[in-house]
C-alpha cells in the first residue's frame, strides 16, 4: 500500500484541519468527506473530493482504508462501529466516547474487527510535552514527585467562533471542561507516569448548561507521583501550562496568550520563523499557528497504518482516561444537580 | 406615548450621572442615586418595559464583556418600586456567532427571569416591523423589533468596553444588537452608519451603563454606573473615561448629526477623572502591534496556507 485512501466524517473546525493536512501529505488521498453543511461541502467538492451529507453513505459507498472521525461526540460510537465493520482503520477525535460504558462498547467492537483505532490526543505531539516525557523516562529531573497541568480553553474562548447546537445539549456532548479539555491532561499524566492508584475530583457548573465548566482532578500514581489537572471553559483568554517537579529540578511548558498555539512561540517571532524554515527544510509544509501538532498526529497515524504498526493512544488508552473522568463525574449525580455546584470525591 | 417623549427628555438631555458603586452596599441604591442625579422620573402609567443588556457572547460579566445580571436585577427591583409595570422583558437578538436562548442560560438570565418573574425575549424570533429609512443609504427599509416600538419604557443597559472593530462599545453600539437579524456581520463594513440609524429608529428612553467590571487592555473592576437619557452624551463620557476622544469615534458624530443626542454633556455625581485614571487603557503600541500581528497573520494564512486558499479562513485571536 503506497498511500491511504481516507474518508473524513465531519468537516467542522477539526475535520477541516485533518482534511487540509491530508492534502498536504503525499501518503494520503482523501476520497470522500461527509458533513451536514452544504456550503462547506461545496468548497470541498471543488477539490475533486466526493462529498456526502451522511457519514454512513460515505463509508458504505467508498472503499476506504481509514476513516477520520471528527463528528460531534454523540455520533462517535455509531461511526466507529460502522467503520470497523467495513474494515477501515480509525482516527477518532477525542473524546472517543461520552462515557466509560460507550467507550467499552467501541473498544470491544474495534478489537473484534481487528482494525486499528487511534484517539486524537494531540497534546502528545506538542514538542514541549514530548520533552517532558523524555525527562521523565531519562530521569533527568531525578525521581518525579509532583506534576501539575492547567488548560483553560473551550468552545466559548475564541469570540468569533459559532458554537454548534449540540454543545449545549448535556446528553449529546456527554460532559464539559473535564471531558473536553481535562482528558488531554489526564492522558498526558497517564502517558508520563503509568498506572493511576487513586483519583479525587471536583467539578463546577457556573454556566448552568447542565454539565461542568470547571474541573480539578487530583491523581496519585502507582510510582508515587502526585498530579493535579485543572481544566476550565470559563477563561476569556486560553491558557496552557504543564509542569513536572522532580528531586533534581523542575520543567515547565506554558503559553502566554494563545493557549497551546504559542507553546512553541514563547521564544519570540524570530524563533517562530526559524522553526517554520527548519520545518520546510525537513519537507514539512507551511502550517498555520498551532496546527503542527495535528499534522504530526496524522503523520504518525498514517505511518503506523502503512507500516502495519498499532498506533497509540488506542481505545484501551482512552478507557484509562475515561475511567478517571467517570470517577470524577459520577454522571447521575451531576445531572441531578445540573446548574449547581457539585463535589465528588472518589478513591479507587 | 413613549416615556422619553416630551419636555422632560429635553430638560435632562446631555446630563450624565456617574456613580461609584463601591460606596453602596446595594446596587439598587446606586442605580436609584444615578437616576435621581439625572432627574429621571418614572411615569406611573408605564405598563410594558423592555431592557436590553449587552450579551454579545458566552462570556461572563466578570470578563468585562457582557452586562452583569445583578445590575439588570437591581434595575428591575427599582422599576417594581417606582412604577406598576405589568410586563418586563429582557431582550437580546441572536448574533453571527451567538444564540440568545443559550446566552440567556449561560450568563444567568434564565435564573434571573424565574426569580423576578420577567420574560426573556429573542428579538430574532419575535415580530418585527419594516420601517422606511430616509436618513441613510444603507437600505431603503430596515427591520426593527416590534416589542421595542410598543414598550412604554425602553432601557438600554450596555457594557463599557473597548472594541477591536470600532474603538468603543457603550450605549450607541448596544442598540446594534437590537437588529433582529442573526448575521449582523453583513453590516460591519458600514457599522458606524448602521449604529446611528438604528439609534435614530429605536432610541432608548434611559441608558444605565454597566461599568462595574470593564474590558480594556485587561478586565478591571471600575465600580462605575452611568445613567442618562441621552446615548450620545453617555458615549462621549465613556470615550473620555477610556482615554479616547469622541471625535475618533465616527458613529458618535453620525448619531449627533441624525439628532439622536448631543455631544455637549454635563457630568453629575462622582468625579470622571477618578474612573478615567483606573480604566485599563490600551497603549498605542499594544493597539498597533495587535493590528499588525493580525494583518500579517491574515497575509500568512492567505498566501501560505490551504486554510486561506480553500476555506478563506480569517485569523481570530479573540476580540
Amino acid at each position: 500500500m503506497d498511500y491511504l485512501k481516507i474518508g473524513i466524517a465531519g468537516a467542522g473546525g477539526q475535520g477541516r484541519k485533518h482534511l487540509l493536512n491530508c492534502l498536504r501529505m503525499k501518503k494520503t488521498k482523501v476520497i470522500a468527506v461527509a458533513d451536514t453543511s452544504k456550503s462547506v461541502l461545496s468548497k470541498i467538492s471543488k477539490l475533486g473530493i466526493r462529498t456526502y451529507q451522511d457519514y454512513r453513505e460515505m463509508i458504505e459507498n467508498n472503499k476506504l482504508d481509514a476513516v477520520i472521525i471528527s463528528l460531534p461526540n454523540y455520533l462517535h460510537k455509531d461511526c466507529c462501529i460502522l467503520s470497523s465493520e467495513r474494515g477501515c482503520d480509525i482516527l477518532v477525535e477525542k473524546p472517543m466516547a461520552r462515557n466509560l460504558k460507550e467507550g467499552k462498547q467501541i473498544a470491544d467492537h474495534v478489537r473484534r474487527s481487528g482494525v486499528n483505532l487511534m484517539v486524537g490526543m494531540c497534546h502528545r505531539f506538542i514538542r514541549g510535552c514530548q520533552e517532558l516525557k523524555e525527562a521523565v523516562e531519562k530521569e533527568t529531573l531525578g525521581q518525579i514527585e509532583f506534576a501539575s497541568a492547567l488548560f483553560f480553553t473551550g468552545p466559548f474562548t475564541s469570540g468569533g467562533r459559532r458554537v454548534p447546537e449540540w454543545i449545549f445539549d448535556p446528553d449529546r456532548i456527554g460532559g464539559g471542561a473535564l471531558l473536553d479539555a481535562g482528558c488531554h491532561l489526564i492522558d498526558l499524566f497517564l502517558w508520563f507516569f503509568g498506572e493511576v492508584r487513586s483519583v479525587t475530583g471536583y467539578v463546577e457548573s457556573n454556566f448552568s448548561l447542565g454539565y461542568d465548566d470547571y474541573s480539578e482532578v487530583s491523581m496519585r500514581f502507582e510510582n508515587g507521583v502526585n498530579a493535579l489537572a485543572v481544566a476550565s471553559w470559563r477563561a476569556r483568554v486560553p491558557c496552557y501550562r504543564v509542569e513536572i517537579v522532580g528531586e533534581g529540578g523542575r520543567k515547565v511548558i506554558f503559553s502566554k496568550k494563545f493557549g497551546i498555539l504559542d507553546v512553541g512561540l514563547r521564544k519570540g517571532l524570530s524563533s517562530f520563523v526559524k522553526e517554520r524554515l527548519l520545518q520546510r527544510m525537513r519537507g514539512r509544509p507551511f502550517l498555520p499557528l498551532g496546527d503542527d501538532i495535528y499534522y504530526e498526529e496524522l503523520d504518525y497515524f498514517v505511518k503506523c497504518i502503512l507500516n502495519d504498526e498499532e498506533p497509540k493512544p488506542d481505545g484501551d488508552d482512552w478507557l484509562k482516561v475515561s475511567r478517571v473522568i467517570d470517577l470524577v463525574y459520577q454522571k447521575d449525580e451531576l445531572k441531578n444537580v445540573a446548574g449547581e455546584n457539585t463535589k465528588n470525591e472518589n478513591v479507587r | 406615548m413613549r416615556h422619553g417623549d416630551g419636555a422632560m427628555k429635553s430638560k435632562t438631555r446631555g446630563l450624565v450621572a456617574l456613580v461609584d458603586t463601591s460606596k453602596y452596599t446595594e446596587l439598587t441604591d446606586a442605580v436609584a442615586q444615578a437616576l435621581e442625579l439625572i432627574h429621571f422620573d418614572f411615569k406611573k402609567e408605564i405598563k410594558k418595559i423592555a431592557i436590553k443588556p449587552n450579551l454579545c457572547y458566552y462570556w461572563k460579566s466578570t470578563t468585562g464583556e457582557t452586562t452583569d445580571p445583578h445590575l439588570v436585577e437591581a434595575i428591575i427591583d427599582l422599576l417594581r418600586m417606582k412604577c406598576n409595570a405589568e410586563e418586563i422583558f429582557v431582550v437580546e437578538s441572536d448574533a453571527t456567532a451567538m444564540k440568545a436562548k443559550y446566552v440567556f442560560r449561560a450568563l444567568g438570565y434564565e435564573k434571573l427571569a424565574a426569580r423576578k418573574k420577567i420574560k426573556l425575549l429573542n428579538l430574532c424570533e419575535n415580530n418585527s416591523l419594516s420601517v422606511p429609512n430616509a436618513t441613510s443609504s444603507i437600505s431603503k427599509k430596515i427591520r426593527i423589533p416590534k416589542i421595542l416600538t410598543e414598550a412604554d419604557l425602553f432601557i438600554s443597559v450596555p457594557k463599557l468596553k473597548l472594541h477591536s472593530l470600532i474603538p468603543l462599545t457603550c450605549a450607541l453600539k448596544n442598540q446594534f444588537g437590537c437588529i433582529p437579524i442573526r448575521r449582523k456581520v453583513i453590516f460591519h463594513n458600514r457599522i458606524h452608519e448602521t449604529i446611528a440609524v438604528i439609534n435614530k429608529l429605536i432610541p432608548p428612553d434611559l441608558v444605565v451603563v454597566d461599568g462595574i467590571i470593564v474590558s480594556g487592555k485587561t478586565p478591571k473592576k471600575l465600580d462605575l454606573i452611568m445613567a442618562s437619557s441621552d446615548p450620545v452624551a453617555v458615549d462621549c463620557v465613556a470615550a473620555k473615561i477610556a482615554g479616547l476622544s469622541a471625535g475618533q469615534i465616527k458613529y458618535i458624530a453620525e448619531s449627533e448629526k441624525m439628532g439622536v443626542g448631543s455631544t455637549n454633556f454635563q457630568c453629575v455625581g462622582d468625579d470622571i477623572q477618578s474612573f478615567a485614571k483606573k480604566f485599563p487603557r490600551k497603549g498605542f503600541v499594544s493597539r498597533f502591534s495587535r493590528k499588525a500581528l493580525l494583518k500579517s497573520y491574515a497575509l500568512y494564512l492567505r498566501f501560505f496556507t490551504l486554510e486561506g486558499k480553500i476555506f478563506k479562513k480569517q485569523p481570530t485571536l479573540g476580540s
